[in-house]
């Protein structure tokens, strides 16, 4: 890291005022729409359900001849949010989220952008792959009813369960089989919905691979796959790194598919909803606000890594 | 607006609510239905005076904005209903609908709430009692039973009314098809238990139980379950267990969850057992008894199942090919309470003449029956008799709801803190296998913490 | 044979593209099919259904069960005329016929000889009710435009729009004649709304945030990382939680209603990401290509709109396909700031679907949103060609 350091870019040379002149309009815009709410919410997190008082005041009262109920203080509202039972599924389906969407958008989302650059329909294939992203969640929740829906005997309307009792086999209730399979269903609606995205990003950075420098390889005898790991793959990394960044992000907030979806199974919940049923259910700010915090504490480290790559992309330019 | 111009309305405003206490209760013929000559700003003497101002409440002409949790074709009804009273007194009504409840807290907390709000339930009164305007001086609760009354209550202040309610505690069936079979309507526990059996032994499945209902999921069974208890144990059983002042580990609470298993995650009772309850939606479910040949003979839902089941089957006549007969009761101690929900209103703007009038048109004796006659729902209000329904099955379901022992409300409409979404997925969690003994230990936690807020 | 060879070699490769993007479209082609169907089939059968010829239903257990007696037309015997209408209207369900046959005829002689089963039963009613004309509904078309009618002028209604105006009932607010299209329920004004909704706030978040970026990646400032990290920090603050801190501002001053309001709304919510895009873009451009602009006496201002904003056209435009698109299919943020009164697509979508009703509506309502964005995709696709840096990158 020590090399890296204090190797400022000679093109970095202005004014004092002209990099505030360039952030200013999106600096002050931020500070307002989303400084202003994250610091509001830091504040809530530590205050009781209508924010009236500290959140020490909601710890239960030791009860006489039992053992004194867990109180974390002034920190009541996040021992609620990082203990509660309802909230411990919610991690574990976040992460499940996590490692099945995130590789799951972005692996496809390259595969897709790489082989369709070989091909003349292009356009067309990508349109194909992008189309869910122009579908609202309400309307992507119609479309997965038709594939999912689940009929005990009798012709079977969902598209999957008529694939597998033509089959021969008995239909499964897909969105209410815990704990996998729901949340793995919807899982998939997620990625069917997000694999446009990351394609897209990808195949701008593809596109911005000089030709000449895969061709160059090609005639010097690498195959495709030394090409796409070697050369591919090094090129546009910083690019993958934000597109796997985007959809952490993405995927730790995601709450529209299961909201819509989920038929308010338990055991789908994840933890945008669970704080969405807080704040608007429950009219608990302060857990709710504990939760929001707790959602981007989790995103620090994300945020860490990429300082890291901007460090080292700066120095190697 | 000057000054004066709010003293005017201000004096119009009582004058209209005095007229409204007093007047006789009018019949719809002899409601006028030219506009008003009198505009607002008349002078006060003439514009008590007409009796055009009684039939527009003390309030001509403005806008009152509006959310409640009506869209779609019931949009359209609930606008068509108002239509005749906001066309005579030129009121123009801004209405948004919808369900998300994020809506109306961000409204309502973030000062600019509508001038009327309909709440999806009487359970969130508690919560927004602070922004809202007692109504007790505004409409004329004489027209509504105490319980009504109290049901709109926040420590002891009406906040709430109720235009429309439903009532919950009916099982749809085909009368041919029950002919046919030579099935009789069940009257007692008892006989509906030996005719499920008869509808095993013939071959047949006997309830269509869905819930499913997107994130609200669970509903329909914490009704069933609403209904079991009533009739093991007593409208007011279930009023003290509304009020937490019973506990969910009651073995009587446990009972009904298993009495309601045993039909609704049945394979033999229930159309697709458990699996089949939860994945099929509530409308989906009302179809079964009604197709041929039918896939089951009994569906549990509340008096607007009669509108969905008309639009499937186009074909079929209300009252004769679908109708409804009460839940049986299970002892005669208890008999057949009816179950019933309704939407609540509340009033955030008491400075808007015209949304006071519109509210006091809502519930008053005439607005109940443009309500009856729409066939659309039921009016609470005292007023409105079985015989202002024009669609017969909304007449039978008043004329049930009057007859029935006790009327208790959706219990979980009325739980506060959000617990009603605990307990739809405690249900949903018990039809899928979970233990129901730490589902009911859980919802006591759940119930404590709502309960002491 | 080179060119088979090399058609053969690249199969596989159209193959699993091919074979992906069948996977991804049959979801929505299911809801295409189904957006076609007239609504009582939707619930009734899988979209598939509608594809495969409607079997002429009951005709085969008629002739085995009443053909012999009833003749093949059904006019075998004259009081018991199977084809008039009269005589079958009465029979709305199977299972009163079955209460019939079960009844011994005047002789004494049973009416059948085998109960057919209750589904036959069924069959054979339809089938009666076709030839007797009593039901036309089993012939209703497989395909129908009525729910892409109903969605554009927003009737949400139980027959359909077209229906109604047939039948001479229509609601109040629709006359019939095409001026349903301009009714505030209808999909024509709020994909106005949507548009003077989404331009607005696609433009201004891309254009703050290629200022910032270049900033971030171009200038030297302090706290330049600390922001950087705290951007991408601020990408998962939840829009949920921020509803009410800003709507409580937006009510005093008076931006609540108003598209300033969302604009600004979609605005400060796009920005993280987008400048944390476009910097990471920008941020990759090859150094030389500066210092040179620099050298040749090119300001920072020059650089950023001759070198930057060209450079980076691949990134603004994909960054400007999902600004739009998120705005395009925002619901929440439309919902609590414009409100009904002006009305955005998702906005009406969500109000034709009433509590129990209005599923076939959204199906239409779906593919009808659905339309621009898709043009927007194909439109910007072109700013996706090779070779924008080709002839400028060291080495």
């Amino acid at each position: 890291m020590a090399k890296i350091k204090g190797q400022t870019p000679a093109i970095m040379k202005q004014a004092k005022y002209a990099p505030w002149l360039y952030l200013a309009p999106a600096l002050l815009i931020m500070l307002f729409f989303v400084v202003y709410p994250t610091l509001n919410t830091v504040y809530l997190s530590f205050k009781n359900a209508d924010s009236t008082q500290s959140a020490a005041t909601t710890c239960q009262q030791p009860q006489p001849g039992e053992p004194e109920p867990p109180c974390w203080g002034i920190f009541e509202n996040y021992r609620h949010a990082l203990t509660d039972e309802t909230m411990l599924l919610a991690f574990r389906n976040n992460l499940l989220w996590i490692i099945l969407m995130v590789t799951g958008t972005t692996g496809l989302g390259l595969l897709i952008a790489v082989l369709v650059d070989r091909v003349k329909y292009e356009p067309l294939a990508k349109a194909v792959i992008f189309m869910p992203m122009a579908i609202s969640f309400v309307g992507a929740g119609v479309i997965w009813e038709y594939v999912y829906h689940y009929q005990a005997q009798g012709d079977q309307i969902g598209l999957l369960n008529a694939i597998v009792t033509a089959l021969g086999f008995a239909p499964v209730p897909w969105l209410t089989t815990g704990p996998w399979i729901n949340n793995i269903a919807l899982i998939i609606v997620g990625v069917w919905m997000w694999t446009g995205f990351c394609m897209t990003i990808l195949s701008a950075a593809l596109k911005s691979v000089p030709a000449e420098l895969l061709e160059a390889a090609r005639v010097d005898g690498a195959s495709e796959w030394v090409v796409f790991w070697k050369i591919l793959v090094p090129i546009i990394s910083p690019t993958i790194a934000v597109v796997l960044t985007t959809m952490t992000v993405n995927v730790l907030k995601i709450f529209d598919i299961v909201y819509v979806m989920g038929k308010g199974q338990p055991d789908t919940q994840v933890i945008a909803t669970r704080m969405y049923i807080e704040q608007f259910n429950k009219f608990n700010s302060g857990v709710s606000s504990a939760i929001a915090v707790i959602l981007i504490l989790a995103v620090l480290p994300i945020g860490y890594i990429n300082i890291r790559r901007f460090r080292i992309q700066e120095a190697m330019r | 607006m000057s000054r004066m111009r709010w003293i005017l309305i201000a004096i119009l405003v009582v004058a209209g609510m005095l007229l409204a206490a007093c007047k006789p209760a009018p019949t719809p013929t002899a409601a006028p239905t030219e506009k008003p000559t009198a505009p607002p700003e008349a002078p006060t003497e003439e514009a008590t005076a007409p009796s055009e101002a009684a039939g527009c409440m003390g309030g001509e002409g403005g806008t009152v904005s509006m959310i409640g949790v009506w869209s779609g074709d019931e949009e359209g009804t609930f606008k068509s209903i108002l239509q005749p009273f906001l066309d005579r007194c030129d009121i123009t009504l801004e209405y948004e609908g919808t369900r998300d409840l994020a809506v109306y807290s961000t409204r309502i907390e973030g000062g600019n709430p509508p001038d009327i709000v309909g709440l999806p339930n009487p359970g969130l009164l508690a919560q927004f009692k602070d922004y809202m305007v007692p109504l007790d001086d505004i409409i004329d609760l004489s027209q509504y039973s105490p319980a009504w009354q109290s049901l709109g209550s926040v420590d002891g202040t009406v906040y709430g009314a109720f235009f429309k309610a439903d009532t919950k505690s009916l099982v749809w069936y085909s009368p041919p098809v029950f002919e046919a079979m030579g099935y009789s309507v069940p009257t007692t526990w008892d006989e509906m238990t030996s005719l499920m059996d008869q509808i095993v032994a013939d071959g047949g499945v006997p309830w269509s139980c869905g819930i499913g209902s997107g994130d609200a999921t669970g509903w329909v069974a914490t009704d069933w379950i609403q209904d079991i208890l009533l009739r093991t144990q007593g409208a007011d059983f279930v009023e003290r267990w509304a009020r937490h002042e019973v506990p969910w580990t009651d073995p009587a609470i446990k009972e009904a969850f298993q009495t309601y298993y045993d039909i609704c995650a049945s394979d033999t009772y229930a159309l697709g057992g458990a699996q089949g309850t939860l994945n099929t939606s509530f409308q989906e479910s009302l179809y079964p008894p009604f197709q041929d040949p039918p896939q089951a003979y009994m569906v549990r839902q509340a008096s607007f199942a009669g509108g969905i089941i008309g639009e499937q089957f186009p074909d079929l006549v209300a009252g004769e090919d679908y109708t409804f007969f009460m839940f049986p009761a299970f002892n005669d101690e208890y008999g057949a309470p009816m179950q019933g929900g309704a939407d609540v209103m509340a009033l955030f703007n008491a400075d808007n003449p015209a949304a006071v009038a519109l509210l006091n048109y809502m519930f008053s004796a005439e607005g109940g029956r443009a309500l009856a006659a729409s066939g659309w729902g039921l009016s609470p209000n005292n007023n409105v008799t079985a015989d202002d329904y024009t669609s017969p099955l909304q007449g039978r379901a008043a004329a049930l709801m009057n007859e029935a022992p006790a009327f208790s409300f959706d219990a979980d409409d009325r739980f506060p803190g959000g617990l009603n979404v605990d307990y739809w997925q405690a249900v949903v969690d018990y039809l899928n296998g979970g233990d129901l003994d730490t589902i009911l230990e859980r919802m006591e936690a759940k119930a404590n913490e709502a309960y002491s807020k | 044979m080179n060119k088979l060879q090399s058609i053969l070699r690249r199969l596989p490769l159209h193959l699993v593209i091919i074979f992906l993007c069948i996977i991804w479209i049959t979801p929505t082609v299911g809801l295409l099919v189904a957006s076609v169907r007239p609504r009582q089939d939707v619930a009734e059968s899988g979209w598939w259904m509608a594809f495969v010829p409607r079997r002429a239903v009951g005709q085969e257990e008629y002739r085995q069960y009443c053909a012999s007696c009833h003749g093949k037309d059904g006019t075998a015997i004259a009081e018991a005329d199977l084809s008039a209408a009269a005589n079958i209207e009465q029979y709305r369900r199977s299972i009163a016929l079955t209460a019939v046959l079960r009844r011994p005829l005047r002789d004494g002689s049973p009416h059948v000889e085998e109960m057919p089963d209750p589904q036959q039963m069924a069959d054979i009613l339809t089938y009666l009710r076709q030839l007797s004309g009593v039901e036309t509904a089993a012939t209703r078309p497989r395909f129908t435009i009525s729910n892409y009618v109903d969605a554009m002028v927003g009737y949400a209604g139980r027959e359909s729009y077209i229906e109604s105006c047939v039948n001479g009932d229509p609601a109040a607010d629709n006359a019939c004649i095409g001026t349903g299209l301009t009714s505030e329920r209808g999909m024509a004004k709020a994909f106005v709304n949507s548009l003077w909704v989404a331009i607005p706030s696609t433009i201004l978040p891309i254009l703050f945030a290629s200022f910032a970026a270049y900033a971030f990646s171009w200038l030297e400032f302090r706290g330049r990382q600390l922001m950087f990290v705290i951007l991408v920090a601020l990408q998962i603050v939840p829009l949920q939680m921020t509803l009410i801190p800003i709507y409580r501002i937006y009510a005093k001053v008076g931006l609540t209603g108003t598209f300033l309001g969302v604009w600004l709304f979609h605005t400060g919510f796009g920005l993280p990401y987008a400048i944390y895009l476009t910097r990471n873009f920008l941020g990759s451009l090859p150094k030389d290509l500066f210092e040179s602009a620099y050298l040749d006496g090119a300001s920072h201002w020059t650089a950023f709109y001759k070198l930057a904003i060209p450079l980076s056209t691949p990134a603004l435009a994909s960054l400007a396909i999902f600004q739009f698109l998120w705005v395009w299919n925002d619901l929440l943020v439309a919902l609590v700031f414009l409100g009904g009164q002006t009305p955005v697509l998702t906005w009406q979508i969500s109000n034709l679907v009433g509590r129990f009703t209005g599923m076939h509506l959204l199906t239409a309502a779906a593919f009808i949103s659905m339309i621009l964005p898709m043009i927007v995709f194909f439109a910007m696709q072109r700013f996706f060609v090779r070779g924008l840096l080709a002839g400028s990158v060291k080495g």
